[in-house]
């Protein structure tokens, strides 16, 4: 069970560290969940904490700069009951056709360095064909692309358990 | 000369096996329609119990990162309950609230699952697979019909 030590990690610090733009197909990402969406050995595709509506991207730590309970750490302690899973870049969803078919995203991840926690990454989008720098998925792809993930995200997955799972 | 000399001779005869045949099935029947109405309050209790328990989630029930559930969202879900136990004959095997904000409904069957999820942002989702196979995934509008549509097909991929 995580216990949130004390003081932040060194390795959390940004200091004047630049975003890595590449990433490798088998190179970790860690994301946060909570033991309530756990059902019957799987995690339910509506606790995977992606596209969480209070923050606009999906938020995920790269495992190069960092270790799986550095996506748990808070000064304040609010992310005490939350586990922590891992699945590799090669394995996020993509592309993602939703309904209609022909309304299909891509999906890939982007560091973005805080400078509190230097492995902050997210998950960005892009409808297919289009140059824009990120789209919102509907709704309809962004439930799928949590389900395709949540067809990943078994047990042996989890690197902290969340408190009561 | 006694009355009961002159009643009809259908009143002293034996009731005929078709009759009393009829008669067991109407009684086993209307016993097997009460239990299965006293069964689908039971579960409707129950549902409404599991959705009563996602409503009353903290505001920062995922570290701040997602809303609870808001009015719209716990209204149409308290509807969905009602025709998805009572006319669907389909009981959600959970109710989870949803890291988008909102509420989410979770019907398994074995490998096979169907969900919906009724968002804060007043979108509604629907969604069936098992674990291996592309997810079939879809919005419908927020009314009885659509929601009735929804609960069916995915009534209909669980139970295969």
């Amino acid at each position: 069970m995580y216990s949130c030590p004390g003081e932040r990690p060194e390795r959390m610090f940004q200091r004047s560290r630049p975003p890595v733009a590449s990433f490798s197909a088998d190179e970790h990402l860690y994301i946060r969940y909570l033991a309530v969406s756990w059902i019957d050995g799987r995690l339910s595709h509506t606790g995977i904490n992606a596209f969480p509506n209070k923050v606009e991207q999906t938020s995920v730590n790269r495992g190069s700069f960092s270790e799986p309970e550095d996506v748990l750490f808070s000064e304040d302690g609010k992310y005490a009951k939350h586990g922590v899973l891992r699945f590799q870049v090669s394995e996020i969803p993509s592309p993602v056709a939703g309904e209609p078919s022909s309304l299909v995203f891509e999906f890939w991840p982007k560091h973005v360095p805080l400078e509190l926690n230097y492995s902050h990454s997210e998950i960005w989008s892009r409808r297919s064909g289009l140059t824009s720098e990120y789209d919102k998925p509907p709704a309809s792809v962004r439930t799928k692309f949590r389900i395709m993930l949540s067809q990943i995200l078994t047990a042996d997955r989890i690197c902290i358990c969340a408190c009561g799972h | 000369m006694p009355v009961a000399c002159h009643a009809p001779a259908a009143l002293h005869a034996p009731l005929a096996a078709s009759t009393y045949a009829e008669e067991v099935r109407r009684v086993y029947n209307s016993a097997r329609e009460a239990e299965r109405t006293r069964l689908t309050w039971a579960e409707l209790i129950e549902a409404r119990l599991k959705l009563a328990a996602v409503e009353e989630i903290d505001a920062d029930w995922n570290g701040g990162d997602s809303e609870a559930p808001n009015l719209t969202s716990r209204q149409r879900a308290r509807r969905l309950v009602e025709l998805a136990v009572r006319d669907a004959h389909l009981m959600p095997s959970a109710v989870l609230p949803s890291v988008e904000g909102g509420i989410a409904f979770v019907f398994k069957e074995g490998l096979r699952q169907g969900s919906i999820e009724i968002l804060n942002s007043g979108e509604l989702v629907a969604a069936y697979f098992d674990n291996f196979s592309e997810p079939t995934v879809w919005e419908f509008a927020p009314n009885d019909a659509s929601t009735t549509t929804a609960l069916e097909r995915i009534r209909v991929f669980v139970s295969r």
